[in-house]
Parts: C-alpha cells; sequence; structure tokens
C-alpha cells in the first residue's frame, strides 16, 4: 500500500493546481492509495509509524526539502519501507538528488520504482543523510571509532560530520557517496587574515569514519539540516543500506 | 604500484588543496577509496588505521597505518609509527616506517627511526637517524647520523 503524507506546503493556494493533477496521475497510474495531510496536531513520525503498521509499503513525502528529510527520519527505523517523494515546487535539493522532478511527472518516476539503498547516520534516534553540524567551541573532541581522537589546534573550528555532506545548508557541491558506508568528519579551520588583507583558508580535514563520539567541555548544540537533535556527548554511527529511496535515472545520488 | 605523480586541483568549502594522486584513482567515484586529510592545524591522537590515501600536515601521535599511500607534508610532525604502500615524507617522522613499496625522503624531511622499504629515493638534505632495510635483500645498513 502506498501511503502519501501532505506536508503543509500543499495546502498553499497556489499549489492547489499542481495538487490536482499529481492526484489525477497517481490514479491513472494505480498508485493511489492512504492520504494523510499534516496540521499542527498531528506529527509526522506518529503518522508515518502508524501508516507502517497498517502494511504500508511505502511512504511518499509530498512536499518540500524539509518534508523529505523528516520523513526520512521517520521511515528509517523500517528498512522493508521504500521512501518516495514528490516535489512540489522546482529547484528542491532532494529533487535534484534523487533524480526526482516536481509535480505529476514525479509520480511516473514512483511507479517505476527505481530504487537506491542509501546509508544513514544516526545520532540517538534521528536519521540523516546529509550532514551533522556541532556548534563550535575550542574544547570539542572527537574519538573515531574507538581507536583515535582529533582535536583542532585553531579554537573555534567547525566540526561536521557528512554522510554525503550538507546538502541543504551550504548547497549541493562535492558529494560523498551514500553507500560506502563510512561518515566524513570534517574539520574547517577558520579563515586567517593574509599580509594583504585577503582571507587565507586552510584546508579542511577529512576523516573517514563509521562511529564518532564528540565531546566537550560544555554541552554543545548537535544540528541537521539546521534543526537542533542532540547535546554533546553524543555518539553518531553509520547504517549502511539504511533506507531504500525511490530515484530517478538523472539523480545525482552514488 | 601508484605513481604520486599528477597534481589536480580540486575546491571544497570554497578552499583548495592538492591530491597528488594518478589520475586513474581520481577519475572514477566508483573506484576511489575513502582518504583522509589532517591539515596543518589538526592533531590525531592514538591508533590510526586507513583504508585509503592519506596527506598528513598536521599532527600525529601513535601510529599510522594504511594499505594505501601516505603524504607526509612538510610542516607535519608524526611521532608514531609509519606503515603504507607509498610513502612521501617531506616532514618530520618520530617512529619506524615500513613501506611495502617506495619510500621518498625529499631535502625538508627528517625521519628519527627504523625504515623497511623496498625501494627508497632520498634527496640532499634529508635527515635520517635510525637502521635502514631496502629491498628484499636481508642486508642492513647502519645509518648512524647522516647530514
Amino acid at each position: 500500500m502506498f501511503f502519501y503524507l501532505y506536508d503543509k506546503v500543499t495546502q498553499d493556494k497556489k499549489l492547489e493546481g499542481v495538487l490536482t493533477q499529481v492526484e489525477h496521475r497517481l490514479i491513472d497510474l494505480g498508485i493511489n492509495g492512504r492520504v494523510e495531510k499534516m496540521s499542527v496536531f498531528k506529527n509526522m513520525r506518529e503518522l508515518i509509524e502508524d501508516a507502517i503498521k497498517r502494511d504500508a509499503h511505502t511512504v511518499v513525502a509530498v512536499g518540500n526539502d524539509a518534508t523529505f528529510s523528516k520523513a526520512l527520519s521517520a521511515v528509517a527505523p523500517y528498512p522493508a519501507v521504500s521512501l518516495g517523494f514528490i516535489p512540489m515546487t522546482d529547484g528542491t535539493v532532494f529533487g535534484r538528488l534523487l533524480g526526482i522532478p516536481s509535480g505529476p511527472a514525479a509520480c511516473d518516476l514512483l511507479s517505476k520504482r527505481l530504487m537506491v539503498q542509501a546509508d544513514l547516520g544516526r545520532i540517538q534516534k534521528t536519521f540523516f543523510i546529509t550532514s551533522a553540524e556541532i556548534s563550535t567551541h575550542s574544547s570539542v573532541s572527537v574519538q573515531c571509532d574507538g581507536l583515535y581522537s582529533i582535536s583542532a589546534l585553531k579554537p573555534e573550528t567547525p566540526i561536521r560530520i557528512d554522510n554525503i555532506g550538507p546538502v541543504l545548508t551550504q548547497g549541493i557541491g562535492r558529494l560523498a557517496r551514500a553507500d560506502d558506508g563510512l561518515l566524513e568528519v570534517v574539520l574547517t579551520p577558520p579563515s586567517g587574515q593574509g599580509r594583504f588583507s585577503r582571507k587565507v583558508g586552510e584546508a579542511p580535514s577529512v576523516f573517514p569514519v563509521m562511529r564518532a563520539k564528540i565531546t566537550a567541555n560544555e554541552s554543545l548544540s548537535v544540528s541537521v539540516d539546521g534543526e537542533v537533535v542532540a547535546k554533546t556527548p553524543c555518539e553518531v554511527e553509520i547504517i549502511p543500506k539504511a533506507v531504500k529511496l525511490i530515484v530517478g535515472k538523472d539523480r545525482l545520488l552514488r | 604500484m601508484t605513481v604520486l605523480s599528477d597534481l589536480v586541483v580540486s575546491g571544497i568549502d570554497n578552499h583548495y588543496y592538492f591530491y597528488m594522486f594518478s589520475r586513474d584513482e581520481q577519475a572514477s567515484p566508483a573506484n576511489r577509496q575513502a582518504e583522509t586529510i589532517i591539515g596543518p592545524s589538526i592533531k590525531v591522537e592514538g591508533n590510526f588505521v586507513g583504508q585509503g590515501n592519506i596527506i598528513v600536515d598536521g599532527a600525529v601521535v601513535g601510529t599510522l597505518k594504511t594499505s594505501e599511500d601516505i603524504r607526509v607534508g612538510e610542516g607535519a610532525s608524526i611521532e608514531a609509527d609509519v606503515e603504507g604502500r607509498n610513502v612521501h615524507v617531506a616532514g618530520k617522522v618520530k617512529g619506524n616506517l615500513k613501506v611495502n613499496g617506495k619510500l621518498e625522503l625529499t631535502g625538508s624531511s627528517s625521519i628519527s627511526g627504523d625504515v623497511d622499504t623496498e625501494v627508497l629515493t632520498m634527496e640532499a638534505g634529508a635527515k635520517f637517524e635510525g637502521h635502514l632495510m631496502v629491498g628484499k635483500s636481508t642486508s642492513k645498513t647502519d645509518v648512524v647520523k647522516e647530514k
């Protein structure tokens, strides 16, 4: 059974026509299913879990990048369930990554069910495909795979833990693989001032790991896609092939 | 054997750094193994065992080991036993080196420890203190101090 989760953005009057076209196309393709619309009183995770208990084999997030990101975290504990996406507007980052066009054209890709299995990072109960960022502080230390620790000699060095990279906060630049079974701990020391007032930057340091424990002298925030999900000390780990994603052939995700 | 030859400039996070890897390894994302980059202001302590190439421009204390290639930059400081396939050293290493392929020591390098390598190249100015074993031969060459 298909389960369609309509995010609040679908209730925008400007998108009414697009939504109607999407629903008609789903019926034409024979992949219409149960629909739930998000509201202030409804929790996305609970709706998805309820649908899965009622034998939904495919969850489809209908909305924007935030919709897909939250649905991903809710579907991840259920590896047998596939996750699809119908972007309601052009220009979504996940639409581009997954090779899925916006509107009714996305429905055709849903029916083809071309899938990839992607790794996910996990911090406590939150799963992420993009990146986790730790608020900068001079005392942050990262223990990697229980074997070695990393520390930055320059204060206020930003630390990220990438799965495919910070595509939502920093755009699609260099993409790491989503199926290599590894996270990347990335430290980018702050730029200094050069002799002629030009900013001189140090290259980022990159460490491929499977598990990273983050500690600091104070309790620091750890955020995913701009949302705080945990506080230090905390552990981040890779869950290999954690989720099945429905994709298009023009995807950037590998 | 991978030749550390071609320079490839890559941009990431608005900064640029250089990959000293062969074009074959750089071209295909499918074939590229995970690589580690330890920048100048980063310190690593413990038992580091990597699977891909390693570039060190910072400080490492403990053990540094990979089945692939290692490049030690001029400003790097390593107090660790090092093991790799091909190793290029331009900085300071205090510890034993085991190199399964080629060890290159530049004029700015400084090694204090025993070295076991198949092939060795050493530029004028390189500093070395320790025991040296080169090639499959069991003969050992003692080098106490060379400046």
